[in-house]
């Protein structure tokens, strides 16, 4: 028998288990969402990388704006809704089909959190293709003209430290490696749930808290899974949220991943697979 | 060609005292039966008999509570996870369906990539399809969606074939196609095991039968 090719399971996994023609709405969507916070703040943003902090950051932990919350919120919302469907209803609709094909439970699982890594790399990258997109609309002057570094140094003194690349490269971390742990989280508990909308919901919640309870309890902030994404929430730009580091939230991701993946697979392992009911 | 694997083996499926119960409810009942190498067995039953259930866990996909199920005498659930070789359709096919038939097959063909593109489209030839239909499988009617199924399943030449209702949703025209192929792919060697709600059918079809009766199974001939 032949050995089966990560790349090729991977490859079948992205053809079939995420909602692509959405991902390429939103693509439209995020186009438009990059034009509007440009064309809304053309008197603050001096340079790209004043235009990525503000789309990336996220909400900061002093006052909170629901422009900023929707900012942030809306594309992780999307990316979730997105893989909405990649564990649980491909297990339930064609899993007699594949698990034969696969040979293994642990195949189908690991080519489905390798799926997940994939996907996020493709949907954080294109998120900041897509914003880039609507900013160059926004402003006629040719993004090469700008100041690539960071300059909202009235809001947050702190980050005049970061060139607009610098800034990339850590928003891409955080993303992706919060995004990759979050959904398989989110894949997880739709196998041990058996509904793909509660876990999805499960997620949104997360998020929602995570960005509203630590307000007014700066220490939790570190603990929280939806706030590692957010740039603002971190020490190295707001002094008053203690121990919040770079390197804390990928080892929090990491962490994370690590114990979704385990819980997953154990999940999977004794699964029966059969036309599924909702557990929960 | 079934392999020269399945030709050394004297049983396809070897099942012994098999139980299965879902929180509480028996399901499965002391299930013991054999259905050698290169023959075609039916198991009839009504809704809810547990035919279904039996074929996954034949497939591996449901695990028993207890017993034991060989398929060319590898023990299920400790020298493999899955049957090796086999193809199955169980209750519904599961096709992707914004894709056309000949898409879903090719998808899926290219996980393990042992069959080629003229493969598939003989496959799909050989179940009553044509293979440059273009439509989205949405479109399609249930008896159609049936046959992609089976199409699905003996795509990659099994040894041994799982069919779980293979008539259900076809016109006489296509019944009739299906027994053709099913006993097409006996004459290679290939295993099946299928259940059926009709006894013709059974009769027509099968030299080995069982009849499945709230979780027990029963000789037919």
């Amino acid at each position: 028998m032949k050995k089966l090719s990560i790349i090729r399971v991977i490859s079948f996994n992205l053809h079939t288990s995420t909602r692509w023609r959405l991902a390429f709405l939103f693509g439209l969507f995020f186009v438009l969402e990059g034009w509007k916070i440009a064309a809304d703040n053309t008197s603050s943003i001096k340079s790209v990388g004043d235009f990525y902090f503000l789309f990336f950051s996220g909400p900061g932990n002093g006052s909170l704006s629901l422009i900023e919350i929707l900012v942030w919120f809306i594309p992780q919302m999307l990316f979730y809704f997105l893989i909405g469907d990649m564990a649980y209803d491909e297990l339930s609709q064609r899993g007699s089909v594949l698990l034969p094909i696969l040979g293994s439970r642990w195949g189908w699982w690991s080519g489905k959190v390798l799926t997940l890594f994939v996907f996020s790399l493709i949907y954080v990258t294109g998120l900041i293709l897509t914003i880039t997109l609507g900013l160059s609309f926004a402003n006629p002057i040719n993004l090469n003209s700008y100041n690539s570094s960071v300059t909202l140094t009235s809001l947050w003194p702190n980050s005049q430290d970061f060139s607009g690349g610098q800034l990339i490269l850590l928003i891409s971390l955080l993303y992706v490696s919060s995004m990759f742990a979050l959904g398989c989280l989110q894949m997880t508990f739709s196998l041990f749930c058996r509904r793909s909308i509660y876990s999805f919901l499960l997620i949104i919640g997360i998020l929602l808290v995570s960005c509203f309870i630590s307000v007014n309890h700066p220490w939790l902030v570190r603990w929280l899974p939806g706030t590692q994404t957010m740039l603002v929430r971190h020490t190295f730009i707001d002094v008053t949220i203690p121990d919040l580091s770079f390197l804390w939230s990928i080892l929090y991701n990491t962490t994370l991943l690590a114990v979704s993946v385990i819980i997953g697979f154990w999940v999977v392992k004794r699964l029966d697979i059969t036309r599924f009911h909702s557990k929960c | 060609m079934a392999s020269e694997k399945a030709t050394v083996h004297k049983d396809a499926i070897s099942v012994t005292n098999l139980s299965k119960q879902i929180r509480g409810r028996v399901i499965l009942e002391d299930i013991n039966f054999r259905i050698p190498v290169g023959s075609i067995a039916g198991i009839i039953g009504h809704n809810g008999a547990g035919k279904s259930m039996l074929l996954r866990v034949i497939s591996g996909l449901v695990f028993p509570t207890s017993g034991e199920v060989k398929i060319f005498n590898e023990i299920l659930g400790k020298d493999i996870e899955f049957p090796r070789n086999t193809g199955a359709l169980i209750e519904e096919p599961g096709l992707l369906s914004q894709y056309s038939g000949y898409d879903n097959l090719l998808l899926l063909s290219k996980i393990r990539n042992l069959i080629n593109k003229d493969n598939i489209k003989d496959t799909i030839k050989s179940v009553g399809l044509d293979p440059d239909d273009k439509r989205p499988t949405k479109s399609y009617s249930t008896g159609m969606r049936q046959r992609l199924g089976i199409a699905i399943a003996i795509m990659e030449n099994p040894d041994l074939v799982l069919l779980d209702e293979p008539s259900s949703g076809l016109d006489p025209e296509g019944i009739e196609n299906i027994h053709q192929l099913l006993q097409k792919l006996n004459e290679k060697g290939i295993t099946i095991l299928l259940t059926s709600h009709s006894l013709e059918e059974i009769n027509l079809l099968t030299n080995l039968a069982f009849e499945m009766k709230s979780g027990k199974l029963f000789p037919l001939h």
